[in-house]
């Protein structure tokens, strides 16, 4: 019965992705040079992997640490389960912790077997990191399944630092153990959170096959915490002061995304501690900017899309996109200020101006990128990208030309 | 039978459904209505285990639900929001449900098409999903659920999106399937056609049901029932 829940499931899969080449042929192009491209780069790629693996050992666990974090304080069960699975009820439970499992595990599983394709030799914090993720993995998802969520959320962050800290692999080895079974044993699951997200997931899924990115808008939006009520009142205090109103206007939305917001903050904490870890290596401050810039972006595109996507939908926005901008500029570049003070106090070896220029330019980018409508603005926004990203990886970057030039 | 016993249900302290205990019995139907937000769909969703965040328990032939999974429900359920495969056909969808519930070729295709004929949706049976009307998806929801092998049918709002004549159709469907000791429990605002397809109603209102014979109800009576809620 599962094995045709499968069948049909990649039917409508094949049928989606040759649906989705017809449609954007250019896309075919893409996907075909860029696998030709990793293909022939995989030997050097492994080279300067075998030449550096101390250093890739340690960043690459370091990445997968904030990442497996980073996951775990979402809301969101991580592995994804086709809804139709469930609606149609076209599977049993068995396939369905099954499922969880396997897709648990994958990514970690193909990670090793591509290590030892190209014969490199995994190192024992590296093989931790990748057990840590697929406990994560599981974890993100057995979070759906208990009553509370902030509880769980303490208790599977605190094993997950506690495993990466004592760096054993038997450790790793045994919690993962303990975690499958306490998963496989449960009787039934709780469908109240995972049934409307994996739901949700399936519209936002559809959104992107079909290009309709109103859809995909209104399902990021449903996906989180469902909102009830509204205390704040700023908005008819201040309606006779302009600058006041549109300031509290960003400020009111931003309560929407609190939680994401307290969740990019971790993360930035981390990203700023870790590195103190391994103070030998100076580029690694450059990644955690780059994450930090990520996830703080990613906060600004949350709060600029929706309205993008209404205001191109017909509400009535009669703004352009530079009195717009003079309006969320301050209050974004209000939410920027912790991470810019942590991260000038704590990454020794990034730039400080570097840091106030990225975090100035961050907000004005967001909002060039989310509301320009024409192809001039979206240069400028790409532009925009290219000097914060240079910014962010410059000397990660350096690092990387001068391994690939010295092999 | 199936039986609720104190069923409670908030949602971030407004209590949705208060001590609901009713008893439903097999091969009658069963109309469900109330203003909206009334607690409709939460209640359905308790009774297929959809929802498990709440105080009560189910029974079906007095064996206990509660700890089942959604997955061993014994019912189906047609949902008001249809989960579809955009790259699967009409005749796919069903065929899908078909195979997994294990029923023989032959037999699932003689149900298909009695189905289609039923529900009219035979022109439908190679389109894909995308190609549809809103009241011929909702046909195709009501076909994925009644194929189903199973005698307990829970409907959420199954009249919506339909014109008269699709109405028609899947009150007759409702009704031949009655005929063969079918149970169904439906939620909908559509008062005529529950009265067409219903032996008996439950009205939700300030998270209690009050039970009526359909017989017993009019359009003018719920109304004034309902609207008392609202505090007009």
């Amino acid at each position: 019965m599962a094995i045709e829940a499968l069948k049909y499931h990649w039917l409508n899969r094949v049928r989606q992705s040759i649906r989705l080449m017809k449609k954007n042929f250019l896309l075919l192009f893409a996907v075909a040079f860029f696998s030709v491209f990793l293909l022939s780069m995989l030997e050097p790629i492994a080279g300067v992997i075998r030449e550096h693996n101390t250093v890739f050992e340690k960043w690459g666990s370091f990445i997968f640490l904030i990442y497996c974090i980073a996951k775990i304080m979402q809301d969101y069960p991580t592995i994804n389960i086709p809804i139709q699975f469930l609606s149609v009820k076209a599977v049993n439970l068995g396939f369905i912790k099954g499922y969880v499992f396997v897709k648990s595990i994958l990514f970690s599983l193909g990670i090793f077997m591509v290590f030892m394709l190209m014969d490199i030799s995994l190192s024992k914090t590296l093989v931790v990191a990748l057990i840590i993720n697929g406990l994560a993995n599981l974890m993100c998802f057995y979070k759906t399944q208990v009553s509370s969520l902030l509880r769980s959320q303490t208790i599977f962050l605190s094993i997950i630092i506690l495993i990466y800290l004592v760096d054993s692999v038997a450790l790793a080895s045994l919690v993962l153990a303990a975690m499958i079974i306490l998963f496989l044993v449960r009787k039934s699951l709780k469908y109240d959170d995972i049934y409307k997200y994996y739901y949700a997931y399936g519209g936002m899924l559809e959104g992107i096959v079909s290009n309709d990115f109103a859809r995909i808008s209104t399902v990021q939006s449903s996906l989180s915490k469902s909102k009830v009520k509204s205390k704040f009142a700023f908005l008819e205090k201040f309606y006779e002061n302009a600058v006041f109103f549109y300031y509290f206007k960003e400020i009111s939305r931003m309560t929407v995304c609190i939680r994401s917001l307290i969740n990019a903050y971790f993360v930035t904490f981390v990203c700023c501690i870790a590195p103190l870890f391994y103070g030998g290596i100076a580029w690694l401050g450059g990644v955690a900017i780059l994450v930090i810039v990520l996830v703080m972006d990613n906060i600004l595109t949350r709060l600029n899309k929706p309205e993008a996507i209404n205001k191109k939908n017909g509400f009535y926005l009669p703004f352009t996109p530079y009195q717009l901008l003079i309006q969320k500029y301050l209050p974004h570049v209000t939410i920027l200020i912790i991470p810019l003070l942590m991260s000038t106090v704590f990454l020794a070896g990034v730039s400080r101006l570097a840091l106030v220029a990225i975090f100035l330019l961050l907000p004005v980018k967001s909002v060039v990128m989310n509301f320009s409508t024409t192809w001039r603005g979206k240069m400028v926004a790409y532009l925009m990208d290219g000097i914060l990203f240079s910014l962010c990886f410059g000397e990660l970057f350096n690092y990387l030309i001068s391994s690939v030039i010295g092999t | 039978m199936l039986e609720v016993r104190d069923i409670l249900k908030d949602y971030g302290g407004r209590v949705v459904l208060d001590k609901i205990s009713f008893e439903f019995y097999l091969g009658k139907s069963y109309g469900l209505v109330g203003k909206n937000g009334a607690g409709k769909t939460t209640f359905l969703k308790i009774l297929m285990r959809l929802i498990r965040d709440h105080q009560g328990d189910i029974f079906l032939h007095n064996k206990s639900l509660t700890p089942l999974d959604y997955l061993k429900i014994p019912m189906a359920f047609i949902s008001d929001t249809p989960s579809l495969y955009s790259d699967l056909t009409v005749k796919e969808h069903l065929l899908l449900i078909c195979r997994s519930q294990k029923i023989a070729k032959i037999e699932a295709l003689q149900r298909i098409d009695e189905i289609f004929e039923a529900l009219k949706l035979e022109q439908y049976r190679n389109y894909f999903p995308d190609a549809l009307s809103k009241g011929t998806l909702q046909r195709l929801n009501i076909a994925m659920g009644m194929v189903r092998d199973t005698s307990i049918f829970i409907m959420d709002e199954p009249f919506a999106a339909l014109d008269p004549v699709q109405v028609l159709a899947v009150e007759n469907l409702i009704n031949l399937k009655k005929q063969n000791g079918n149970t169904f429990i439906i939620s909908s605002h559509d008062l005529d056609s529950l009265v067409e397809v219903c032996d008996e109603c439950l009205v939700l209102r300030d998270g209690k049901t009050l039970h009526y014979q359909i017989s017993e109800l009019t359009k003018e009576k719920i109304t004034t029932i309902i609207g008392d809620s609202y505090g007009d």
